[in-house]
């Protein structure tokens, strides 16, 4: 069954909601765990479906998945917690040191050494605007296609690749790169 | 690796979030879906009042029936016998994998480092002789692979070959099995099956249940997956329709327990499994008639094993050419 026809059922009978919930708390949680890092996490993705939950009759159902409006709703939800996020890339491109990873991969054995470019990148992840910040996460962390990417974040496809385009530039930029326009477009 | 990749990188190691990670958003949500099935409750209860009393039965009498109406709803479902025994095997074998995989490290790859694979792999003779490109095989070879963490690359070493060929994605890039594919993946079985439904779904034009157990057999068997996934798989595969468990051996002569599907063209797909370690073995191809067979296959007598494969060692290693 769809996501779709599920939000629709849970119209009738709000308790086949928590279907949802099983098929796509997993994949939101550890998104905005590497966003946010553990301690907020859980208490976003509770928020994110209790807010789907209550606006499910709006939802396009024309849409048979669901995880791009849920990744949706879980990013306005970050934003309201941005400050801490960017404390957070701000930190490791300080020290070095990643709370968020080592706080939630104590069963990863191969851990990834600390590194300049980690650093540089996450200063780079700080100093971009909101809606860039968002539009490169959904796509590299989320594993959103640019479609699913302007259907979560409500915009047109155009403004995503324009976004993506430019927080790319400036990554490149912050990394070194002596030629931003060598950022080549991903086919998805 | 270009800028995006390093984004992707960044915070990898982060692990799958599993059902103790949600528990207290679970109690939430439905804690706040609570008032709503209770307003529901309370207009059916009504209602049903309302209809009994106009019908002269009493109050009493009525309400039973309809909490009667809506545990039998659920009891329903259960599905018949000889489905359910099939199934329940494999789904024990899956629970047991579940349990022995709960405190096993998950082990992934860094991005620049390569999952290694080492296979033994035999063709039938019969088949291969009448496929075109695959008449000079050996029946019977080892290979060797490499897949990049990031699953943008592949290597390849064919049996008595000291040089190694890499290409970058896959012959179908869309179906994944790389670690950071598999590291996105959730571990609950209802969430996996769909995750798996979708994606391949775009990938193949196979029947959704047959195109999910194809995608499961090709990270099983070239993705090598850490212990938790592959008990999420075992679960899944357990849980496809008309799905049997059956005391096998792999080319290597190991004896292990085989959870197979047929498919409308009469082929067994196994996936055979370490009944004490839940570890994959390997897997086969067996055609076991019931209908005609596609060309390939034409001539080949019920009960022929078409193809065997031998997990002979995984492993992480730092480069496309090392071994562990």
């Amino acid at each position: 069954m769809h996501d779709s026809a599920v939000i629709e059922t849970s119209l009738r009978e709000p308790e086949r909601f928590a279907e949802l919930f099983d098929r796509h708390a997993a994949m939101l949680h550890r998104y905005v765990v590497r966003r946010l890092g553990p301690d907020q996490a859980e208490d976003v993705v509770a928020e994110t479906f209790t807010r789907a939950f209550e606006k499910r009759h709006k939802y396009a159902f024309h849409r048979p998945d669901a995880l791009p409006w849920l990744f949706g709703i879980a990013t306005n939800i970050i934003g309201t917690h941005r400050r801490a996020e960017v404390r957070g890339y701000r930190a490791l491109a300080r020290t070095g040191e990643d709370a968020v990873a080592v706080a939630f991969d104590e069963r990863v054995v191969a851990r990834v050494s600390a590194s300049a470019t980690r650093e540089r990148l996450a200063a780079a992840l700080a100093k971009l605007g909101r809606g860039e910040r968002d539009v490169l996460l959904l796509i590299a962390w989320g594993d959103l296609s640019y479609e699913e990417t302007a259907q979560a974040l409500d915009v047109p496809i155009g403004t995503v690749r324009s976004r993506l385009s430019r927080a790319r530039r400036k990554i490149v930029h912050t990394l070194g790169g002596s030629n931003p326009s060598d950022v080549i477009e991903e086919v998805r | 690796m270009n800028d995006l990749d390093m984004v992707r990188d960044l915070r990898s190691q982060v692990r799958q979030s599993e059902a103790s990670d949600l528990h207290d958003a679970r109690r939430r949500l439905l804690a706040a879906m609570a008032p709503e099935r209770r307003a529901r409750r309370t207009r059916r209860t009504v209602l049903r009042v309302a209809v009994v009393s106009l019908c002269g039965v009493t109050i009493t009498t009525g309400v039973t029936v309809g909490q009667t109406f809506r545990t039998d709803g659920d009891g329903q479902v259960t599905a018949t016998a000889p489905a359910w025994l099939g199934v329940a095997n494999a789904e024990t074998l899956a629970r047991r994998a579940t349990a022995a995989a709960a405190d096993q490290p998950d082990v992934y790859p860094r991005v620049d480092q390569w999952v290694y694979v080492k296979r033994d792999i035999y063709r039938s003779p019969k088949v291969t002789r009448r496929s075109a490109g695959e008449g000079q095989a050996p029946s019977r070879h080892t290979e060797e692979m490499w897949i990049r963490g990031d699953g943008k690359e592949r290597a390849l070493r064919e049996q008595g070959s000291t040089s190694i060929k890499r290409r970058q994605g896959g012959e179908n890039p869309r179906i994944r099995f790389d670690p950071a594919y598999l590291r996105s993946l959730p571990l609950e079985p209802a969430a996996l099956l769909e995750r798996l439904k979708k994606d391949s779904a775009a990938a193949t034009s196979l029947p959704a249940e047959r195109a999910v157990s194809h995608q499961i057999l090709v990270i099983l068997q070239e993705g090598a997956p850490a212990a938790r996934l592959r008990a999420a798989l075992y679960t899944v595969l357990s849980q496809l329709d008309d799905v049997g468990v059956e005391r096998v051996h792999d080319l290597l002569g190991r004896e292990g327990v085989g959870i197979y599907t047929v498919d409308d063209e009469g082929m067994r797909q196994e996936v055979i499994i370490d009944p004490n370690t839940y570890v994959l073995l390997g897997g086969r191809r067996v055609y076991v008639g019931g209908s005609p067979p596609p060309p390939p296959y034409g001539k080949v007598p019920v009960g022929e094993v078409i193809l065997s494969v031998a997990q002979v060692t995984t492993g992480i290693v730092d480069r496309a050419g090392d071994v562990p």
